[in-house]
């Protein structure tokens, strides 16, 4: 049986390229990371831990990118399944998102921020009242996405 | 306009629920946000929504934000920063004339102590 397991552990060493910490298995501690698994060897056996720590803490909203806007719609998930739609800038949606993944207990899986088309228009219409693209004093050398 | 709700975001947002699936005929729970900058003009503002009668329900509610130990309060990371919001929770069949003149209504009511920012409906 433990010749079964050491060849298990070596196995796993080699494969995940992963190092196993301790003297020798027989002390019951050695540790194989296998992805967010981890395996341990104790009395009973192999154990997989399958609940390891989530990377996304609930309540977070840092791991997602909003591009800066004045206001917009937005559409966010989170990891349960939960999903939501809604009015407001960049920081009304994170709130929004932050207060159901409390709510929820489950962490925010994405946020998608759509800038009000609005604002666009309005942005094409400055550009065009300024000179165009070719206007030597415009700064903004892109044009609006709201151009028609 | 696109189809029927104009494009704008509220437009935009109930065209999203729609393309969603959401019955649009049956009243949805919708989550009004006002933005008040400090506990006090939080509770003025509640004290205005419930003396109009205004909401279902309605909350007070700290964010703590998502500042990482350290890190100050600067413009860039404003989204992040702990602020205060007052939360009005009304039912409502979906439509555009109804959720623009709720908002009206909330900003009458908020006057200098807050500024509503926003809606937020369950999809499922």
């Amino acid at each position: 049986m433990k010749s079964a397991l050491r060849h298990l552990v070596i196995l796993f060493t080699i494969l995940c390229g992963t190092t196993i910490s301790g003297a020798s298995i027989q002390e019951a501690q050695a540790e194989v990371i296998f992805g967010k698994a981890c395996f341990h060897e104790g009395e009973l056996g192999f154990s997989a831990n399958f609940n390891a720590p989530k990377t996304t803490p609930v309540g977070s909203t840092r791991h997602v990118e909003i591009p800066p806007a004045e206001n917009g719609a937005y559409f966010g998930m989170l990891e349960n399944g939960k999903a939501y739609v809604g009015k407001g800038p960049p920081s009304r949606a994170r709130k929004s998102l932050r207060k159901k993944s409390r709510e929820q207990n489950s962490p925010v899986d994405d946020i998608a921020h759509y800038p009000e088309a609005a604002s666009f228009a309005k942005e094409a219409e400055l550009i065009e009242d300024l000179g165009g693209l070719d206007a030597p004093d415009l700064l903004n050398k892109i044009n609006s996405p709201g151009k028609k | 306009m696109d189809g029927e709700f104009p494009d704008d975001s509220d437009g935009r947002v109930l065209k999203m629920m729609a393309e969603r699936g959401l019955d649009m005929s049956r009243p949805v729970k919708f989550e009004f946000s006002i933005h008040v900058e400090d506990e006090e003009n939080a509770k003025i503002v509640l004290e205005g929504l419930k003396a109009a009668g205004v909401g279902d329900a309605k909350e007070i509610i700290f964010d703590e934000g998502e500042l990482e130990d350290g890190e100050e309060m600067t413009k860039e990371n404003e989204e992040f920063w702990p602020s205060w919001t007052v939360y009005v929770y009304q039912s409502m069949v979906p439509g555009y004339e109804r959720v623009i003149e709720f908002q009206r209504t909330l900003a009458e009511i908020c006057k200098e102590h807050g500024k509503p920012d926003g809606w937020t409906v369950e999809l499922n």
